[in-house]
Formats: C-alpha cells, structure tokens, sequence
C-alpha cells in the first residue's frame, strides 16, 4: 500500500509539509465559527451561524432534514465558495490564507459528490488521473498511481471503459478513486451512497473509511442514513442551518 | 491541449456540428464577399479586354449597356486627327434557348476591334451576313460549335466560329456583325461604345480634350479607366462592402452561438474539474484551446466547401451561363486568406461569450445536481 502518512509527507516534492498536514499533526482538521451563508440575496439563508470542530483522522456524519444546510457547509469546507460571515481554519491555517483555494484542494482535498460527475467522454483511468493533471509528475508516476488506485478500489478491469458505459455502482467506485487519488488529508462526501444499491453502499463506505484509517485522513460525510452514521466516529446533526 | 484534443475527438458528433457550423459561417463570408469581388473584376476587366486607347460612351449613360450614341455626330472624329483607327460596338441582349440573359456583342468585320479577337475554331464573320461567333464559354455550356443555330428575337443566325478573350462575361457571350445587330436591336445606325485606337498612344489627353470640344454629349475616357465612369460599379462596391460586414456578422453570431451552446452544456462539467483543483486560468486554457481548434478545423474545411459550391454552381448542372460569366470558378487566393482571417477573429471574438461563463463557473455548483 502506497497510501501510508510517511509517503504522503514527503511524496512528488509539492505536497511536503503543507499547512493542512502541520495543523492535522497538531490535532486539527476543521474548526468553524458562526460560519453564514445565505442566497439570492440574502432571501435564502442556507447557514445560519454553524460551529464546527472537527480532530484529525476523525469521521463525522453529517445528517439533517433536507434543506437544512449540510451541501452549503460542505462546500464551505472545502473552500468551493466564501462564507458570508464566519471564521475557518483548516489545519490550524486560516482559510483566507488559502487562497487561491484550487492548488490547496488539489494537494489535500478529495470529494465526492452526490452524482458521481464523471467526465462521461474520458474512460475510468483518464478520469481518475484528472486531479493529478495540475501536480508536476512524471507520465510513470501517474500511470503507477492510477493503476494502484484502481486496483485498490478492484476497478483495473475497467480502466479503458468510458465512464458513460460504467453501471451505477461502478461510477460512483470511480468517482471514489478519483477522490482518493491525491492522496488527501481531508476527505468530504456527499451523500456517496445515495445512488447505489446498499450493498454498493457498503463498499464505498468501507473504501472511504478504509482510507481515513490507512492514512489518517480526515472525513466529513452527509447521509440521511443511520446505519451508515452509525459507522462514523461522530454523529452532527443539522437543522435550518444550525448545529443542533 | 491533450484534454482540449480528446474532449473534441471523443464527443465527434458534437464536434463535427461545431466545426460545420463555423465552416458554414466561413464559407457564407467567402463566397459573398468572393462573388462580389469577382463581379467587379470581371467588369473592370472589360476595361482593357478591346485593347484601344480611347473610350467615347454616352454622356449621362448608366451602363455600357443603356449608352445611345448617334452616328452623325460621330462623322466629326474625322476632323481630329491622330486617329489610326475606329472601332464601334453595339451591345445587346437577347432571351435564346438554353440562356435567359445572353450577352451579343455587334462588331464590323471592317474596323479593327474585331481582329483582336482570338478565333479559336472556325473563322471569322463576313459583312451583313447572318452569322455569330460564339464566345468560348458558351459554346460548351450550349453545347453548340461551328455549323450550329442559334435563334436572336426571330431570327436565325448561324455559328461560324468560337473566339476565347478569357474575360468569363464576353466568353459567355456572342459577336454579330455590327449592322446585323443594329437591324436586330433597332438601333438604326447608333452604337453603343466606340474604342479609338490613336497614332500616338501619348497624346490620348489632348485628343480626348479635342473631342470633348467637338462632339457633343459625349464622354471622352481612357481605355483603362472607363469601365471606373459608371456609376454602378460603385454601387456593386458599396454593396459588396456591406455584404463583407453582413457576412463577418454572421460569421462572428454563428461561431459564437456554436461554441456558447458547446461549453454551455459542460458547466458542470467545468465546476467539477473546479472543484478537483483545476484553477480558473487552467480551465479558460482548455476552453480557449477547444475553440482555437474548433475555428481553425472549420476554417479548413470552410475552403473546399467555398470551392465545392463555386464549382457546383459554375457547373451545367446548378448554374446558368449569367452565373458562369459573372461568378468566379475559384476563390482567389486574398480571398481564402480573408476568409481564413475572418473566421479566426470570429473564432476569437465568438470564444469571448463562452470563455467569460466558463470562467465564471462556481466550483460549487459541482456539488449540486446537474
Ligand atoms: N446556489 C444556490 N442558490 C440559491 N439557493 C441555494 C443555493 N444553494 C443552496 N440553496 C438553498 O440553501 C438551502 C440549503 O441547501 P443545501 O443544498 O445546503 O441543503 P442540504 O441540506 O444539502 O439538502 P439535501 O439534503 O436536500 O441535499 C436550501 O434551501 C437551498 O434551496
Ligand atoms: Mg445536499
């Protein structure tokens, strides 16, 4: 397995020592204040002053009726959009001192989304190697870590298949590689299982969970499912855009 | 580049239809502004295609066609001197089999415009007799040679030769005997140019000068510029200016509603490659990139197909002999190289919508529903 802490910190020479990794090996992944966030002009207020601590190579469930929030703040997490109003710190590091926010998630950060979002025109190994394109690594390198990916993932038999030929389930185990393939710190998930069958579901949460325990990554997870939560170091439950 | 490449060649459906319609627009700019360049070369060609000095036309006329000039005033020139040689020519034109707009040309077999003339098959005319010379072009679009008929308003007129000036308009056309066409048109003894070979090709402005002053409502021009005297060459070129910007319009809308409508079903798209740490800048990279191809494949094709039309409607099959004389067979070169111009800065200025809403692409979105 090429996915321990030690290889990560000091990996293809660009990731050595980031922020995120000092904060997490002082203890802290995510800590919140008052975060706001509201849309349309304010008419929409999809946070309303959420708290939020969260320890290194912790897993959290995030659940909550919908509506409530948790797709607004998971995004806020991964510095896809700005708070209104608020304090972040990832890793000890605060979040405006991370921007441009995109090398920062491509070096720490994996997601994955609701629907898969796989580049249907581009086959399972193209699409895995997509957040390696911004990193400076040789041709080999990438194709040796895509082959490991997919074969952790027991993806390599459809490596060459375009990912609008994939089932259901195969989609969403590839959008899972893709997720893990820069070896992140941080790890969000949003609904991942909410598409597949249960048993889908299982593996994907075995392979997610499966990760944060080979490499102490962290994972933030929204799922409406108790079973699942049930997996999960924690439980937060959300309501109207509060911590409840 | 790698990913602008595959994101063309694996979507080829949406590809081939994005680089048709910039061909579309490419091409519809070509063959306007093409067409109407040729038309205007064909016509200023006429200029020096007679091959004399001087050009007498009606004063006030509107085109070679509609100029009346009367024969006695005419006798005048005599008294000019310097004069080596006098050449008139009726113009006419008549409805015949196989041709709605035929072009006759009415020469006398005396003077000396007729022996410019390259006879190619046959010989040339006899005084008075009812005979044509059939232009070139013609000939093969009518599929009639030496020995064949052709009827002009009632009346029979054999073909006894086939002359080739390599001017598409006169090689699409026919020469009489200047009386013959007098007869057939009703002009009695008028003419409608007269060319005017002079003794000494220097003097041209004082000999124009001098007939200025004796023969009246006549307009005195060199033979390289008179074709420049009618008025209605600046209206083709006025028109030809407005059908180049028409065209640049269209080309400019279509390129950018192509490629707007490309990148606008792919935001999604772009917001997940966002949110996997693309920046903004890589992301507008491989926009730009995608269009750049996009506009110069269509650019590429948009030539043979510019062609591939100009040689459909220069054919027997779609054109007629009017389209034959006046339309280029092929785009020139300045042309091409416009077109080509034309459909990069389409291509750049059409880039410019899609560019800005792929920039403005909110990562966020990828975590929402397509
Ligand atoms: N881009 C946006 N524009 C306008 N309103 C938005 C936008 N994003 C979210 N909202 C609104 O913010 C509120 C919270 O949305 P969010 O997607 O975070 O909820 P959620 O908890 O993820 O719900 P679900 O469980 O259904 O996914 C909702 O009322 C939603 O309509
Ligand atoms: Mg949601």
């Amino acid at each position: 397995m090429n996915a321990d802490p030690q290889t990560r910190s000091k990996p293809d020479g660009e990731r050595e020592a980031s922020a995120l990794e000092a904060g997490v090996r002082r203890g802290i992944a995510v800590v919140a204040r008052g975060l706001r966030k509201s849309f349309d002009g304010g008419l929409v207020r999809a946070l309303d002053g959420v708290d939020l601590n969260v320890r290194a190579g912790e897993t959290v469930a995030l659940s909550g009726p919908t509506g409530c929030g948790k797709t607004t703040l998971l995004s806020l997490l991964a510095l896809l959009d700005e708070p209104d109003e608020g304090e972040l710190e990832l890793g000890g590091v605060p979040a405006t001192r991370l921007r441009p926010a995109e090398p920062w998630r491509a070096a720490n950060v994996g997601i994955v989304f609701q629907l898969h979002h796989l580049l249907p025109h581009l086959t399972v190994a193209e699409n895995v190697a997509l957040p390696l394109a911004v990193r400076t690594l040789s041709r080999r390198d990438r194709r040796d870590r895509v082959a490991g990916m997919l074969d952790r993932l027991a993806l390599c038999h459809r490596a060459d298949t375009l990912a609008a030929k994939l089932s259901g389930g195969e989609r969403q185990l590839a959008a899972v590689a893709r997720a893990l393939i820069a070896r992140p710190a941080l790890l969000f998930a949003d609904e991942p299982t909410g598409s597949v069958d249960s048993a889908t579901g299982q593996v994907i949460l075995d392979h997610l969970l499966g990760w944060c325990r080979d490499t102490g990554a962290t994972l933030v997870l929204v799922t409406h499912d108790a079973a699942i939560a049930g997996a999960m170091d924690r439980t937060i439950t959300m309501r109207d855009g509060r911590m409840r | 580049m790698n990913a602008a490449l595959r994101s063309l060649t694996r979507r080829p459906r949406r590809t081939i239809l994005t680089v048709a319609g910039v061909a579309a627009a490419a091409c519809a700019y070509m063959l306007l502004v093409g067409s109407a360049q040729g038309f205007l070369a064909q016509f200023r060609k006429l200029s020096t295609l007679f091959g004399a000095d001087l050009v007498l036309l009606q004063a006030g006329s509107t085109s070679p066609w509609n100029s009346v000039l009367p024969v006695q005033p005419l006798a005048k020139l005599g008294e000019i001197g310097d004069i080596a040689g006098v050449s008139r020519l009726a113009l006419g034109k008549a409805r015949i089999v196989g041709a709605p707009f035929f072009l006759l040309f009415g020469l006398d077999p005396a003077e000396p415009l007729l022996g410019h003339l390259a006879i190619v098959r046959g010989r040339t005319l006899r005084p008075g007799a009812d005979e044509m010379l059939l232009g070139s072009l013609a000939a093969t679009r009518l599929g009639i040679g030496c020995g064949g008929e052709i009827d002009v308003r009632a009346r029979r007129l054999r073909v006894v030769g086939v002359y080739r000036t390599g001017h598409r308009v006169v090689d699409a056309g026919g020469v009489l005997d200047l009386a013959t066409t007098q007869r057939l048109f009703n002009l009695h003894d008028a003419v409608s140019l007269v060319f005017l070979d002079l003794a000494a090709p220097s003097a041209a402005g004082s000999a124009a000068a001098r007939i200025t002053a004796r023969v009246p409502n006549v307009v005195v021009a060199s033979a390289g510029e008179w074709v420049e005297s009618y008025g209605q060459l600046v209206v083709v070129e006025d028109f030809a200016r407005f059908l180049a910007v028409l065209a640049l319009l269209i080309a400019v809308l279509g390129v950018a509603n192509v490629l707007h409508v490309s990148v606008g079903e792919r935001t999604q798209e772009l917001a997940v490659l966002r949110a996997i740490g693309w920046r903004r800048q890589r992301v507008a990279a491989h926009i730009l990139t995608e269009c750049g191809l996009v506009t110069l494949l269509g650019a590429a094709v948009a030539v043979p197909m510019a062609e591939l039309i100009l040689l459909l409607i220069d054919s027997a099959w779609l054109g007629s002999l009017e389209t034959a004389g006046f339309l280029p067979p092929h785009l020139s070169g300045g042309v091409i190289l416009e077109g080509i111009v034309v459909a990069c800065l389409a291509g750049l200025l059409g880039a410019a919508a899609p560019l800005l809403r792929a920039i403005r692409v909110r990562p966020a979105d990828a975590l929402r529903g397509a």
